[in-house]
């Protein structure tokens, strides 16, 4: 499942920065870590981290899944491929830093998916936008960020429309590679042309409804946040911070 | 030209878990006119779709003329469906309206000497070297229209082909389609709007919930205002007058209830 | 970033992203090898400006990331700022008015995107991510090249195809807009 899960966990309740934060440390955090122990921890801080959401089990299931082929892959990749010493498994012969090297990096994008997919599950859309509205940030950000998931769906619907429609039309969607780029314009055509169409339309109806360039609206309810909140924050930062001054330090040393 | 004839035997059909078609068998001969009507959710597009081959059916057997269409891809199908899609305005992308007519012909590899017939029937004749996007959308319904009446199928499916158009060119739409009807072309069009339902359908066929609830000639199920009033509609303005006159013979379309008023004066006159 | 973005670039913006994002619906039906997911950046570079091309860019990446789950991709939003300046000039320089140069444009950007992905695919991720680049990487590496080269070389086969047919679609799209909708736009009359 990939998307808001209403409840009432420490990370629901917590400020939208706070669970972001925690998300985009363990990214930042990510990259800094280069050894398999090392990115074990970092896996399993991800794992406390979507137990602390109370969505572990679906977002585990989720990122084990979305992290799946890319596991498979590096395995081939750097397993498989790898260079010397070999060790023999079974009827294979594997790389073993090959293996390491796999190890780190397929760690890495699952902590990573299973944090990101976390913070999605607990971080209500409304109460971001609502605090980013109380935070001053410019109409037009919160705007570019709720109103294009709001069109996309739309926009689907059109694309799938227009596939319809071009092939009652006697479009083949198969063929030879030529055949099927000259189909990109009777199909993407339709698509920009219509939205391009609907944009003045939609300038003046957003127009009525008030909202101005840079016009600020009050947030109607913005999230309490509190200062051991504000301090985490500083404190992931400068955590991630370290992080990096380790890597380089070691990698110069 | 010859119609076909398009037949549905025990057809089901579900998005996922949503099952949108629970056995639907269904003939409309060759040459014939019906409309198919029902409530939101019915069903309507959904049975539209698998004649097409756009849909495969879940269960059952859809056949166009002596073609299975479960063999057949939907361009295929274009050779003798033309399908008119409820958004027919998004799907244009030629730089003249003329361009975009004669696409499909040409996608078909026929004759595009009907394309200035069926632009003058939709009267876009003097706008077929306008670009699409330069006129308003209910016209370029008019164009996707033209674009499929070109492509000379010997069946017509239409989606809700009056939304969004005023009267004029809703009168353009019916007179094109009682053109194609007296040419022998099979139609099937799904509207809620039985006006125009009444000029263009011998035969209704009603569905609700995935199934179909009633078949019958439209010049009786107009008249049953019992039936009409279960779905939620009203009679189309052309039974109304006749049933507020007592006019005979059940007229339904225009020109048959102007046909009757004509005869009443004629005969009241001397009086 | 100290212009007050008007609503109407907002509404292109949104568009490009829109555009972005769904365009690969049409080209997985035609099975093609490409995503042409930098056609809505290249379109809106061309009508509005390289500011509002490189937000395009920029929210396309992340939203790309929040759409699916994958939060891997967002190193790669460089390589759309990359995009969205090229193809803001290859617009000034009229490259997009006829196919023989829009065609070469695109080359040109593919192959500028791809020393931009490619380190970022080794570097960061050994060489793996989703898509196609990974399978051509893979087939290079058991046939004997050595990663950094396959990862290269996946990135730019890839990249210049995706980029010159992208750039050839914007072409086609800019030559078909309507007299109307063109006149609204002054970026395309430079
Ligand atoms: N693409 C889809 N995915 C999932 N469910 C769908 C889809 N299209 C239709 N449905 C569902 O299938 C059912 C039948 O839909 P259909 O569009 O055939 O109805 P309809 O009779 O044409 O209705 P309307 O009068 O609103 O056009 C509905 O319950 C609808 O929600
Ligand atoms: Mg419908």
């Amino acid at each position: 499942m990939i998307g808001y899960v209403d409840g009432t966990s420490p990370l629901h309740r917590a400020h939208p920065y706070t669970t972001l934060a925690l998300s985009g440390a363990l990214l930042f955090g990510a990259f800094a870590l280069t050894r398999p122990l090392e990115v074990g921890l970092l896996v399993l801080t991800a794992v406390l981290f979507a137990a602390t959401g109370r969505v572990l089990r679906s977002s585990a299931q989720t990122a084990l899944l979305l992290s799946l082929p890319i596991w498979i892959l590096l395995f081939v990749l750097h397993g498989l491929l790898g260079a010397e010493p070999r060790m023999a498994f079974g009827p294979v012969a594997l790389s073993v830093p090959g293996i390491a090297r796999a190890l780190v990096l397929g760690g890495r994008v699952t902590a990573i998916v299973l944090g990101f997919l976390t913070a999605l599950a607990t971080v209500s859309p409304h109460r971001l936008v609502e605090a980013m509205t109380a935070d001053g940030v410019p109409f037009g950000r919160t705007f570019l960020l709720a109103s294009t998931l709001t069109v996309l769906p739309r926009m689907r619907e059109r694309a799938t429309q227009i596939l319809e429609a071009q092939q009652c039309r006697g479009l083949r969607l198969g063929g030879s590679i030529v055949a099927r780029l000259r189909a990109l314009g009777p199909l993407a055509l339709p698509l920009v042309l219509g939205a391009l169409a609907e944009v003045d339309e939609q300038v003046l109806a957003l127009d009525a409804r008030g909202a101005a360039g840079s016009a600020r609206r009050t947030a109607l309810d913005p999230p309490p946040d509190s200062r051991a909140q504000h301090a985490l924050r500083w404190a992931l930062l400068a955590l991630v911070a370290a992080a990096y001054a380790w890597k380089f330090w070691r990698m110069r040393g | 030209m010859n119609g076909c004839d398009v037949r549905l035997e025990g057809v089901r059909y579900a998005y996922g878990a949503r099952e949108a078609l629970r056995g639907v068998s269904l003939r409309i001969g060759a040459g014939e006119q019906v409309a198919l009507v029902g409530p939101n959710g019915a069903g309507k597009t959904t049975l539209t779709r698998l004649l097409v081959a756009l849909r495969r059916p879940g269960a059952g057997r859809v056949t166009v003329g002596d073609w299975e269409v479960a063999h057949k891809r939907p361009d295929e199908m274009a050779q003798r469906v033309g399908y008119v899609f409820q958004h027919a305005d998004h799907q244009l992308f030629a730089r003249s309206i003329r361009d975009d007519v004669v696409f499909g012909p040409r996608r078909l590899g026929r004759s595009e000497a009907l394309v200035p017939g069926v632009l003058e029937e939709m009267g876009l004749a003097a706008a077929a070297g306008l670009h699409p996007y330069d006129v308003p959308a209910p016209l370029r319904k008019l164009v996707a229209l033209a674009g499929v009446l070109a492509m000379e199928p010997c069946v017509l499916v239409l989606d809700e082909p009056t939304a969004g158009l005023d009267r004029v060119q809703r009168d353009r739409v019916v007179s094109a389609l009682q053109r194609r009807a007296e040419a022998g072309v099979t139609v099937l069009a799904v509207s809620h709007d039985l006006g125009f339902v009444a000029e263009v359908a011998a035969r209704v066929v009603v569905m609700g919930d995935g199934r179909i609830v009633a078949d019958r000639p439209a010049r009786e199920l107009l008249y049953d205002r019992e039936a009409l009033a279960a779905l939620g509609l009203r009679p189309p303005p052309t039974v109304e007058i006749s049933g507020a006159l007592g006019l005979r013979g059940s007229p339904v379309r225009t020109t048959e209830v102007v046909a009757v008023m004509g005869g009443i004066r004629w005969k009241q006159m001397p009086e | 970033m100290i212009r007050p973005t008007s609503l109407r670039d907002l509404v292109l913006i949104r568009l490009g992203v829109a555009v972005n994002l769904v365009i690969g619906q049409i080209v997985a039906a035609l099975l093609l090898p490409v995503y042409l997911d930098s056609v809505g950046t290249i379109l809106v570079a061309a009508l509005v400006g390289p500011r509002a091309a490189i937000t395009v860019g920029l929210v396309s990446q992340v939203l790309n990331a929040v759409i699916s789950g994958n939060f891997s991709w967002l190193p790669f939003a460089l390589v759309q700022v990359v995009i969205a300046l090229y193809a803001a000039a290859a617009a000034r320089l009229g490259l997009f008015r006829r196919f023989a140069t829009a065609v070469p444009a695109g080359i040109g950007m593919g192959l500028l995107a791809a020393s931009c992905s490619a380190p970022i695919s080794y570097f960061l991720f050994g060489g793996v991510t989703a898509g196609g680049v990974t399978v051509v990487t893979t087939v290079l590496r058991a046939l004997g090249a050595p990663l950094g080269v396959a990862v290269a070389s996946a990135s730019f086969a890839t990249d210049l195809l995706d980029k010159a047919i992208a750039c050839a679609l914007v072409s086609v799209v800019l030559r078909s807009l309507p007299g109307t909708l063109a006149a609204r736009f002054p970026a395309l009359a430079r």
